[in-house]
C-alpha cells in the first residue's frame, strides 16, 4: 500500500494505491465523512491482481474542499474522481462504493457507461433507501458523526467509527488514529457540515438519486451488504437488486455497514471471484 | 488523546495532547524522521498524572516545513517548539526527547533553564555520540530512513520503524497508516533531504553539540536507554551521564531505540518516578 498527492483540477488529492498500471482497474470510494483509510484491509490484497485506487473524495482525508455551489456534493465528487482518473491516465474502471461512495460509483456509471467493467455497491443506503429512509438514515449520520467531528478525541473517533460496525472490534485502532487527525482538520469539518446540510435537502439531491432508475442500471453488477448493516437497510437491497437486470447480492453474516473492512478476507476473495467472472 | 492544528509562530503545527493544564507539562519531542504519532502509546496514560503535548516538529508529520536556508534544522526546531510551549500555554514543562528530539529537549534547558525543572532523555545519539559515531549514525538514519520516505509503502514504514527497535513485532500498526500519508506529502522528502544535508553538516551543527558540555548540564535528569540501542551507543550513555551532575540512568533490557513504544508500561512508571 502506497500513497500519494496529486493535484486534480487545482484540488490536491491524496490517493492510496497498489498494484501494476496494466491490471484491472479497481476505484475504491470511501464513505460520507470517511477516508481512503476504510479500505485498509482490502489495498494490499486486492493489489496482487488489481491496480488499486483509492482516493480521499473531496472534502475529505487529505483531500481539498471545493466550493458547493450551493447544490449537494454529489456533482463534485463525481466530477473530481473522474479528474482522478484523467490523472492517472485511466480509462476503464471499476467502480466499487461504500455508502455514499457506492452511490457515486453508480453515478459515474450513469455519465459514462462505455468505461465502467463492471460495478461494485457496497452497503449503500444512498443508493437504495427510499428518501424517507435515506433522510433517517442521514440524521443518523449526523448523530453519530457530530461528535468526533466537533469534539475530536481518539475516544470520540473510536465511537463513530465503531457506530455502523457489527463487531466494533472489527475497527481498527490505526484507523481510528488516522480519523483522529483527518477530523482535526478545520477545514474538513467545514466541508462536512456544508455537504451534510446539502445533502438533506432532498429536493436538490433528487437528480442524483439512483432509486427510480435502478432498471438502466445494465451492467454487470456485485451488491454487497451486511445483514445488520444500520444505515443501509438489508430489505431495500434485496428489492433493489431485483429490479437491476445484471445485479446479484452477496449478504454478510453479523456484518454492520462496513462489510470489506469487518470481514476483509470473506470480502477480498468475493471481489476477486466477481472480477474474474 | 485530542489533536489540534495550532499556529506556532507562523507555523502550522499539528500537536496531539491530552489531560489538565493545570498538572505538570511534560513536552513530548519525537525523534528526526518520524512524527508525533511515535508517542501513540503514552499520550493517553501519561495524561492521567500530567499535561502532555506531542507535537510535530517543523517539516514532520503533518506540520508545515520552515526554509532552513541551507542550514541545519537545530535552530528552527528549537524555536519552534519554544512556540508550540508558549501556544499551549506551557509556561513550565519537562521536555522528554527521543534521539534527535532529545537533544532538543536538552537545548531548551540550556536556553530558557528557569522553564525547564527536569529533563528526560531517551536513547539519543544525537547528545553523546562523538562527532564520528554521529555521522556513522546518521548514514544509518539516511540509508534506512530514507528509503522508506523515498517510496513509502505500509511495509517499508514498518520495516523502517523496525530496524530501530528490538523486535519489529512491538511496532504498533496504529501509527504506520499515519506515518505513510505523512511521508507521502509532497513537501516532505525535499524537506527531509534538506535538513539531513544540514545535520550531517558536522562543523555547522557544533553549536548545538551537548556532549562536550555536559558538565554544565546541571537539571535533574533522567535517561532511558535500551540496551541494544542500534542508533545511540549504550556506553555513551553510561559514560555521559557520570559527567551530568544531576542525572540518572534508567536501562531497559531487549529494548532498541524507542524504549517508550517498546516498554510503554515500564517507561510510564520510569516518569511518574521521576515527575513528581
Amino acid at each position: 500500500m502506497r500513497a500519494k498527492f496529486i493535484d486534480v483540477a487545482g484540488t490536491q488529492t491524496r490517493v492510496l494505491h497498489e498494484g501494476e498500471g496494466n491490471a484491472d482497474v479497481l476505484l475504491l470510494i470511501h464513505g460520507f465523512g470517511s477516508s481512503a483509510d476504510t479500505w485498509m484491509h482490502n489495498i494490499d490484497a486486492l493489489g496482487q491482481d488489481f491496480h488499486v485506487i483509492v482516493p480521499d473524495l473531496v472534502g475529505h482525508g487529505f483531500t481539498g474542499s471545493v466550493d458547493l455551489e450551493d447544490g449537494p456534493s454529489h456533482p463534485k465528487a463525481v466530477e473530481h474522481l473522474f479528474g482522478v482518473l484523467e490523472v492517472l491516465g485511466i480509462e476503464r474502471f471499476v467502480p466499487c462504493g461504500s455508502s455514499y461512495g457506492g452511490l457515486l460509483g453508480a453515478l459515474m456509471y450513469f455519465d459514462a457507461p462505455d468505461r465502467v467493467a463492471k460495478l461494485i455497491i457496497n452497503g449503500s443506503g444512498s443508493t437504495f433507501n427510499t428518501e424517507e429512509q435515506l433522510a433517517t438514515a442521514l440524521q443518523g449520520t449526523k448523530k453519530n458523526s457530530s461528535i468526533a467531528m466537533l469534539d475530536p478525541t481518539l475516544e470520540s473517533c473510536r465511537i463513530r467509527s465503531r457506530g455502523t460496525a457489527y463487531d466494533p472490534a472489527s475497527v481498527p485502532e490505526s484507523f481510528v488514529f488516522m480519523r483522529l487527525s483527518i477530523y482535526s482538520q478545520p477545514y474538513i469539518v467545514e466541508a462536512w457540515r456544508n455537504q451534510l446540510d446539502a445533502m438533506m435537502d432532498m429536493d436538490k439531491m433528487r437528480p442524483y438519486r439512483i432509486y427510480d432508475r435502478l432498471e438502466d442500471i445494465a451492467v454487470e453488477t456485485l451488491v454487497v451488504w451486511g445483514r445488520q448493516d444500520p444505515r443501509g437497510l438489508h430489505a431495500q437491497a434485496v428489492a433493489g437488486v431485483e429490479r437491476m437486470p445484471n445485479a446479484r447480492l452477496v449478504t454478510y453474516e453479523e456484518c454492520g455497514h462496513l462489510p470489506f473492512l469487518e470481514k476483509p478476507d470473506q470480502y477480498n476473495a468475493d471481489i476477486r471471484a466477481f472480477l474474474a467472472s | 488523546m485530542k489533536v489540534e492544528f495550532i499556529d506556532a509562530g507562523g507555523v502550522n503545527t499539528r500537536v496531539i495532547y491530552e489531560g489538565d493544564k493545570s498538572k505538570k507539562a511534560i513536552l513530548l519531542i519525537h525523534g528526526f524522521g518520524i512524527g508525533a504519532e511515535s508517542w501513540l502509546l503514552n499520550i493517553d496514560e501519561l495524561a492521567k498524572d500530567y499535561y502532555v503535548v506531542a507535537p510535530d516538529g517543523v517539516g514532520h508529520g503533518f506540520t508545515d516545513p520552515v526554509a532552513l536556508n541551507g542550514g541545519p534544522p537545530h535552530g528552527v526546531n528549537l524555536k519552534h517548539f519554544f512556540d508550540v510551549a508558549d501556544a499551549m500555554g506551557m509556561d513550565q514543562f519537562v521536555p522528554c526527547g527521543s534521539s534527535y528530539g532529545a537533544l532538543m529537549a536538552a537545548l531548551m534547558w540550556f536556553e530558557a533553564p528557569d522553564r525547564v525543572p527536569q529533563v528526560i532523555l531517551n536513547g539519543t545519539g544525537s547528545c553523546f555520540n562523538s562527532e564520528e559515531e554521529l555521522a556513522n549514525a546518521l548514514q544509518g538514519t539516511l540509508k534506512n530512513a530514507g528509503g522508506a520516505i523515498r517510496t513509502p509503502t505500509l511495509e517499508s514504514c514498518r520495516q523502517r520503524m523496525g530496524n530501530t527497535v528490538y523486535d519489529v513485532s512491538m511496532v504498533p500498526d496504529d501509527l504506520l497508516l499515519s506515518q505513510l500519508t505523512a511521508y507521502a506529502q509532497p513537501t516532505y522528502i525535499g524537506w527531509w533531504e534538506e535538513a539531513m544535508k544540514g545535520m550531517m553538516d558536522i562543523p555547522a551543527i557544533r553549536p548545538y553539540r551537548i556532549l562536550e558540555r555536559l558538565e554544565k548540564f546541571d537539571v535533574d535528569t533522567m535517561i532511558v536507554w535500551g540496551r541494544e540501542d542500534p542508533r545511540g551507543i549504550y556506553e555513551r550513555a553510561v559514560e555521559a551521564c557520570k559527567r551530568m551532575p544531576k542525572a540518572e540512568l534508567v536501562t531497559f533490557e531487549k529494548c532498541g531505540h524507542l524504549p517508550y513504544l517498546e516498554y510503554p508500561d515500564l517507561f510510564h512508571a520510569a516518569v511518574r518516578n521521576f515527575v513528581k
